[in-house]
């Protein structure tokens, strides 16, 4: 085998792994190197010392786990072994469990001992066949799974005994809301909601009742003495849980147990709560395991994000000035049937190479869902980051020339599904555009034929108020003005603007009228079938409608402000939040 | 994971020994937990003018049946999932609702959550160990009318305050009050209730011709007495023990909905107002509480077929 071709190779194992890292992970590894053809070369060089090491035996399968095992990802800081005896070690532990699947590989540190990696696959495994059939939240899931893995790791029909102490958890928790409880949350010394603990301490005995006795499950506790242990145990154990939930939220920045100063303070609590659940190995497999736990941040962490493009999308009353996509491309000139599928089939390409571009694998899922159709309205589920790839998406067709396509984030492990979400968007747009020929621009189509993310659009900016109140909360930031602002900012569908402007809304005559929360009338929804002009400013446009639909009055009507107030209160915030500003920037009139 | 009641994991759970459903909507925030009648516990995040409750607790009837009200108040889906934890285990389940269906269940709670949120809209009373916290404008602004919406139409709650003083005034001879209402003349759950045997007329819109011995008006939301055809002014007489509640026709045509009022005693007895000879709308009610401690009257209006 040649040199060359061990690199070809290499290169690919790389860019697949780093694929499957966790957003927040990927970021970290990326801020080291000027971009990530940097990182993928260092893992190569990385693997190729570790592969001359061993004498040159590494097997076609074993080449992702040797470029995972390239990585360093501990609590101190990420980046790629330079120390090959490390990226060797890490690579030894993840030969010794074959069949290792590469998202728990990659979770895998150097000196991990055989028994915990094979405690993080039992974990991955219960947790993944439980998904498909219950509804528990997903990190209490996971805690449950890793909770009952680390119990019996090689027992089998883990998923059995999990799903057992999950329904005795809920049980559990559901006995002690009704005896003790009766001020929840008094005993609270820091914001936080005491049936959410109440739920954590419930599966934490649950898990210790199965510890215990095996077999046995609510026989037992049926006998009223029986019961009352439970209840004070599990009350106990609640106790504990307020107290780290205290610590957890008081963490100072600069302590080592937390990643950087970004990070939101409850992080460290969910860690706590796993322990809680299955005792401090539990809590290990966890902390490794759980996608996206870092990534309770609604930005990506600065590395990852292109530097902010000049945020160019400009807007002159009446005449938009819309992306020449489609009418500056050769085949729109002639406008026949195959042009159509052309003109189409490069604007699915570049909306889907815009909205994959450095995503990680479990972010493309969700995208892929989003863009295929495969997801249902009106769900919060990573709604944050939707907005953000679809902002991003509608600044670069505003305005192609400031946004160069540029290279694909390359999709190899992802290809198939890349290729089918470009098929049913080109499919989509071609049928919009032979219904509707004309002058569409690349922004209408694109708004045409995404699906949307709600249909109705005032519960989302309720859910949105609250998350943001949430997400900032940490930074001593919370204000329900604020947030209320800012996420009737967020909350616009593909082809919509909030403009800079002081415009009146239009006349209300073809939308039902609500007030707000200070009174103010307001759009609700839309009654007559027929578009408001886009220059005209409606709260309740419909998804796929272009147009304005926030203005510094309308805003202001939320709020009860002038216009004046709240263009300082948006900038403001702006400055304020770092989590919010690239969905919520207003644009010129 | 910043986790709201708006993301929608539920939790359902059916306690047999306490005869009690308990619907659980898992968040991080904060909330404020009240007794909103016998039996019916519920708890409102606190910073969420609109949010959807994040905790009831409702009762089950004797024989392990959901009342069928508890319909209205938890929606089809919820109330489908709470018939499967009453009637098998696991007593127990997750499902997750949407933001549709969220919204929904909030704008059926609305009156309640604006009474319990009502308590720390005061920033005096607020926790100081809860740090400082903006205002939260719809608790206190005046858009907030805390009108409910459930599937066939409207419902408020009524002020009990100017009631209860009356009711309390009344001389001690007066006869006591009962739980329940008088449907056509017959009283379900009271057989020595002996004025309406005498009276049988009364509930059926008839003018009663006792003195009345207190008196007083509500304001109606306005969306009620526009959907019901009547002025927003209600009036309350308090004669014979009884409380009857009486509307003027706002004269602008059919009404689109019938509206009815009951004491909000966990007995669930609406009495429709009916039109009397006089041409006023008018239902009487009645509890069995102590006059200080009568239950807030609710008000709710049924589309019209």
């Amino acid at each position: 085998m040649t040199r060359r071709a061990d690199a070809a190779r290499f290169a690919r194992a790389a860019w697949a792994v780093l694929d499957l890292l966790d957003p927040a992970d990927l970021d970290r590894v990326l801020s080291l190197f000027a971009g990530a053809e940097a990182a993928v070369a260092a893992m190569c060089t990385c693997a190729a010392g570790v592969q001359a090491r061993l004498h040159g035996n590494v097997s076609p399968e074993q080449e992702e786990l040797l470029l995972a095992a390239t990585l360093s990802l501990g609590r101190g800081g990420a980046g790629v072994h330079r120390n090959l005896a490390n990226a060797a070690d890490r690579f030894e532990v993840l030969l010794r469990q074959p069949g290792t699947p590469p998202e728990v590989a990659i979770a895998v540190r150097g000196k991990d001992p055989a028994e915990f990696v094979l405690r993080l696959g039992e974990t991955h495994h219960i947790d993944t066949v439980l998904a498909a059939r219950r509804d528990e939240p997903p990190m209490l899931r996971m805690m449950v799974a890793a909770a009952v893995a680390v119990s019996r790791p090689d027992a089998g029909c883990g998923d059995e005994a999990a799903a057992t102490v999950l329904d005795r958890g809920a049980e559990l928790a559901a006995m002690c809301r009704d005896s003790g409880l009766s001020a929840p949350g008094a005993s609270l010394t820091v914001r936080g909601n005491a049936d959410f603990l109440l739920t954590i301490s419930g599966y934490a005995h649950a898990i210790q009742e199965w510890r215990g006795l095996p077999g046995r499950g609510d026989a037992a506790a049926a006998s009223c003495d029986g019961a009352q242990r439970c209840v004070s145990d599990v009350m106990g154990r609640l106790t504990c849980l307020e107290k780290d939930l205290h610590r957890a939220m008081t963490v100072p920045d600069t302590h080592p147990a937390r990643r950087g100063t970004d990070e939101p303070d409850v992080v460290t609590f969910w860690s706590a709560a796993a322990v809680a659940i299955g005792g401090s190995e539990a809590g290990r497999v966890f902390d490794r395991l759980h996608r996206g736990l870092r990534d309770i941040r609604l930005t990506p962490a600065r590395g990852t994000l292109p530097v902010a493009p000049g945020e160019l999308a400009i807007h002159r009353t009446g005449t938009h000035r819309t992306g020449t996509y489609s009418a500056g491309h050769p085949a729109a000139q002639a406008g026949g049937h195959v042009e159509v599928l052309a003109v189409a089939d490069a604007l699915a390409t570049r909306m889907v190479t815009s909205l994959l571009r450095e995503t990680s694998v479990t972010e493309r899922a969700i995208v892929a869902d989003w863009v295929r159709g495969r997801r249902a309205p009106d769900v919060t589920d990573g709604l944050p980051l939707l907005l953000r790839r679809l902002r991003g998406l509608m600044r670069e067709l505003r305005d192609p020339e400031a946004h160069p396509a540029g290279p694909a984030w390359p999709t190899q492990p992802f290809g198939l599904e890349a290729l089918a979400m470009i098929g049913s968007l080109r499919d989509a747009i071609a049928s919009h555009a032979r219904r509707a020929p004309g002058n569409d621009s690349a922004v209408e189509l694109a708004a045409s034929v995404l699906p949307p993310l709600w249909t109705v659009r005032t519960p989302i900016i309720r859910a949105l108020t609250q998350r943001i109140k949430m997400d900032e909360e940490w930074r001593g930031w919370n204000n329900h003005g604020k947030a209320l602002v800012l996420a009737a900012t967020a909350a616009r569908g593909p082809g919509q603007v909030a403009v800079r402007a002081s415009t009146a809304p239009h006349p209300v005559a073809s939308c039902t009228s609500e007030l707000t929360e200070t009174g103010h009338p307001r759009c609700a929804m839309r009654t007559i079938g027929i578009a408001v002009d886009r220059t005209e400013v409606c709260p309740a446009r419909p998804w796929h409608e272009t147009g304005f639909i926030e203005s510094f009055q309308t805003l202001g009507g939320l709020v009860d402000d002038l216009p004046d107030a709240i263009r300082k209160r948006v900038d403001r915030a702006r400055n304020d939040a770092v989590v919010w500003p690239d969905l919520t920037e207003l644009d010129q009139p | 994971m910043s986790l709201t009641a708006w993301d929608g994991h539920v939790r359902v759970d059916y306690l047999p020994m306490r005869g009690r459903v308990h619907v659980t909507l898992l968040t991080a925030e904060p909330t404020v937990e009240a007794d909103l009648r016998p039996g019916l516990r519920a708890a409102f995040v606190d910073d969420d003018p609109h949010g959807p409750p994040a905790f009831i607790a409702l009762p089950v009837e004797a024989g392990g049946r959901l009342p069928t009200h508890v319909r209205d108040l938890l929606g089809e889906r919820l109330f489908a999932i709470a018939e499967q934890v009453v009637d098998h285990a696991p007593r127990s389940r997750w499902t997750r609702l949407d933001l549709l269906a969220l919204d929904d269940l909030a704008a059926v709670w609305a009156p309640y959550r604006h009474r319990v949120l009502a308590t720390v809209a005061d920033p005096g009373t607020r926790d100081a160990a809860s740090g400082a916290r903006g205002p939260v404008p719809g608790l206190s602004g005046i858009g907030l009318s805390g009108i409910g919406r459930w599937a066939n139409g409207l419902w408020a709650l009524l002020g009990v305050d100017d009631l209860r003083r009356g009711l309390a005034a009344l001389p001690s001879a007066d006869p006591v009050f009962m739980s329940g209402g008088v449907d056509n003349g017959s009283v379900d759950d009271a057989d020595d209730f002996d004025d309406s045997l005498e009276n049988p007329s009364i509930g059926g819109g008839a003018e009663d011709t006792a003195a009345v011995a207190a008196m007083g008006t509500w304001e109606l939301p306005a969306d009620i007495a526009v959907a019901a055809g009547v002025r927003p002014t209600l009036r309350w007489e308090v004669r014979r023990g009884m409380v009857d509640v009486v509307a003027e026709p706002a004269g602008t045509g059919p009404p689109r909905a019938r509206l009815s009022v009951s004491f909000d005693d966990g007995s669930e007895r609406w009495e429709s107002l009916v039109m009397g000879p006089s041409g006023l709308l008018r239902a009487t009610i009645w509890s069995a509480t102590e006059p200080d401690r009568a239950p807030t009257v609710r008000i709710r209006t049924e589309e019209l077929p």
